[in-house]
């Protein structure tokens, strides 16, 4: 019986985890290149499940591109963020407390600006895949859910290839190490910044696609953000393995939590163990360790 | 000579209040005053229930008044907030000398002339004032002049708890509640009360905080335990939509989802196959057959084909205290006030009133049942709890 109740926390636990996973890459890679919390992936990962909403629904594009499609929307719109609020920013060598600040300024914007053109209504996607779940003994696992854990999986391995195997990733990794060191050796730093933000914005539209199936398509839908934030942090910020990792473990941790001890008590637990990672950790369960450098 | 003229005037007076206090034969209309918010943000339902009283008004008078008497109908505008309830509601008792105050749908309203009705001893009758605080004070004593025509929020899990025992046979409950809102524990608590004493038993009891999106933690622990149905007292559809689909998704088929008036048309948008078969309870429905009949008429009087339901609570409260008055057999506040008190199996159109002298609330009062057929949330039937 107790087995029963352990594998299907754990099945619900992983499958909360892969997409918090899917907002914290993204997350930590800004992260990595510019060293400020972006509290506009919030918007980035909603404009994705608004614009694949109305693709599938009012423009009835079929599934596969629609989803495309609103990927690259949320890229779009990541690229435009930064061209127009962050590059001002960065160009003129304002300390970083600037982007955090513009970046809750965008968040509040978009969710705004979308109640007061969409309107507040929840909306749903048709159903593609989230009412069918398989029965491996006592133990459910959604479709959607396996669906949602493979495109993680697999969109997270292009990246961990990509930055690791290519001219272009060699020279992300460089800039987070020194952004204006590697400005310095060449690298055309406004493209290769606009380039990370595609990345993040595509990710995170992917992963406002599969929220808005999974629960429905609302301006508010973006507040999952802090908890992959969470996520990245518990696995250290800027590290991709890591974010992974912790949002994963966030995951179950706050499944189990809810499903053992006390769902009143899930965001207190989960938030003590953030706090004591980072006075035992300070970098997180993976985190590169950052010198002070001034 | 000016004495003369002193003398005149003081017995002129004098006369004039010896007659407005009426001697025996007292004034020749009975005045019901109603707390009604007709002007301001909350005027949709204070408008509908005004014009479902004044109906009830044309109606009695019709057909001869009460005691013999007709019923002089004064409104007074509560404007949506307690300042103007209580200058409305002195107006009303003072000047207007109406001898029983019926509204308003607010409880900060009636919380706030629940005093004044008890030293001017008038009563008054609440119409959607849900809060327990109206009708009991802090120390848990009643407002002797303070009563209300509805139920309390939480009473809703008391008949939930007794439509699904004693109506479905399901003895085998779930709650899963919101925390952070008072609704939501209250018919909890109630529902729980209630499903123990009909020997049903609650198998699991898990909660959530508003905001939250993944309930599958808590589902699972609820599956674990096989219950019957699934008791959702929750006010946002949105949340009732999202646990429907997550508890579907789980594999749990075969339970019920009951639950209190949070539904709304828009939960099927989001979950209406998950939530085919699902109960839901509320105050009244316009569908119940002697509701249909109070419809029509409303229908034919104003037009409006799909009033708030404070119409057709407008329209049985001036019956109420048309039966209250009678059973007084004066028009004073005292003496009608004891006879709301003691109202037993008071037949009005949306339901039979008997009122509970302990807490001034109605008792065992039937509630209309729904259920999601389709495309559309339907009445089922209206339901007594059956003790």
């Amino acid at each position: 019986m107790l087995s029963v109740r352990v594998l299907q926390q754990l099945v619900n636990g992983v499958s909360i985890g892969f997409i918090y996973a899917l907002i914290a890459v993204g997350y930590s890679l800004i992260y990595s290149i510019l060293r400020f919390s972006n509290f506009a992936h919030a918007s980035f990962l909603v404009v994705g499940a608004y614009s694949g909403f109305f693709l599938v629904t009012a423009a009835s594009a079929p599934f596969v591109p629609a989803v495309l499609l609103a990927m690259l929307t949320a890229g779009g719109a990541a690229v435009v963020t930064e061209r127009l609020a962050y590059r001002p920013i960065r160009e003129r060598n304002s300390p970083t407390l600037y982007f955090i600040i513009a970046s809750m300024g965008i968040a509040i914007f978009c969710e705004q600006t979308i109640i007061a053109t969409i309107g507040p209504k929840f909306r749903t996607y048709p159903r593609v895949l989230q009412i069918v779940s398989v029965d491996l003994g006592k133990t459910t696992v959604g479709i959607m859910d396996v669906v949602a854990a493979l495109m993680a999986c697999l969109s997270l391995s292009v990246m961990q290839y990509f930055l690791s195997r290519t001219k272009t990733g060699f020279a992300i990794q460089a800039a987070s190490f020194d952004l204006q060191a590697a400005g310095l050796m060449g690298v055309n730093v406004n493209s290769l910044v606009g380039f990370v933000f595609l990345i993040a914005g595509v990710l995170a539209g992917l992963s406002g696609v599969f929220l808005g199936m999974k629960y429905a398509v609302y301006p508010q839908l973006g507040y999952l953000t802090t908890k992959a934030f969470v996520g990245a942090i518990f696995g250290g910020l800027g590290s991709l393995p890591g974010a992974i990792v912790g949002s994963i473990a966030l995951g179950l941790l706050e499944t189990f939590v809810a499903a053992f001890i006390s769902s009143q008590l899930r965001d207190v637990v989960v938030f003590i163990l953030l706090i004591a990672v980072l006075l035992i950790r300070p970098s997180g369960l993976m985190g590169k360790s950052v010198e002070e450098k001034v | 000579m000016k004495r003369a003229i002193a003398t005149a005037l003081v017995a002129a007076t004098v006369g004039l209040v010896v007659a407005g206090c009426g001697g025996s034969a007292g004034p020749k209309t009975i005045k019901i005053g109603h707390l009604a918010n007709v002007s301001g943000d909350a005027a949709p339902w204070g408008l509908a229930e005004t014009n479902g009283a004044k109906l009830a008004v044309e109606e009695i008078n019709k057909a001869g008044g009460i005691l013999g008497k007709q019923i002089e109908y004064v409104v007074g505008d509560a404007r949506g907030n307690a300042t103007d309830g209580v200058n409305a509601v002195k107006k009303l008792i003072e000047q207007d000398k109406v001898v029983c105050v019926i509204g308003s749908n607010f409880s900060g309203i009636n919380i706030a002339t629940g005093p004044i009705c008890e030293s001017l001893k008038v009563p008054q009758i609440g119409s959607f004032s849900t809060n327990p605080k109206v009708t009991v004070d802090e120390k848990g004593n009643v407002r002797p002049y303070s009563f209300r025509i509805c139920f309390i929020d939480p009473y809703l899990g008391s008949v939930l708890a007794d439509y699904a025992v004693n109506k479905l046979g399901k003895k085998r409950a779930a709650v899963l509640y919101e925390v952070t809102s008072d609704y939501s524990v209250g018919v909890t608590e109630y529902f729980e009360n209630k499903v123990k004493s009909l020997g049903g038993e609650v198998v699991a009891k898990q909660a959530f905080k508003t905001g939250d999106v993944e309930f599958r933690p808590q589902l699972s622990e609820i599956k674990q335990k096989n219950p019957e149905v699934l008791m959702l007292p929750l006010a946002m559809y949105k949340d009732i939509a999202i646990i429907a689909k997550q508890t579907r998704e789980l594999g749990m088929n075969d339970v019920t989802i009951i639950g209190g008036d949070g539904y709304a048309n828009a939960m099927l948008d989001m979950a209406g196959q998950e939530l085919q078969g699902s109960f839901w309870v509320t105050h009244f429905s316009y569908e119940d057959p002697e509701m249909a009949k109070f419809l029509e008429k409303y229908v034919a009087k104003y037009g409006d084909k799909n009033p708030e339901v404070n119409a057709g609570m407008g329209y049985d409260l001036i019956y109420f205290v048309a039966d209250c008055i009678k059973r007084a057999g004066k028009a004073e506040g005292p003496a009608i006030r004891d006879a709301i008190e003691s109202a037993k199996d008071v037949k009005l159109t949306h339901a039979t009133i008997t009122m509970d002298p302990k807490t001034h609330n109605p008792l065992n009062k039937s509630a209309a049942v729904l259920k999601v057929e389709g495309k559309e949330i339907r009445w089922v039937e209206t339901y007594a709890p059956m003790k």
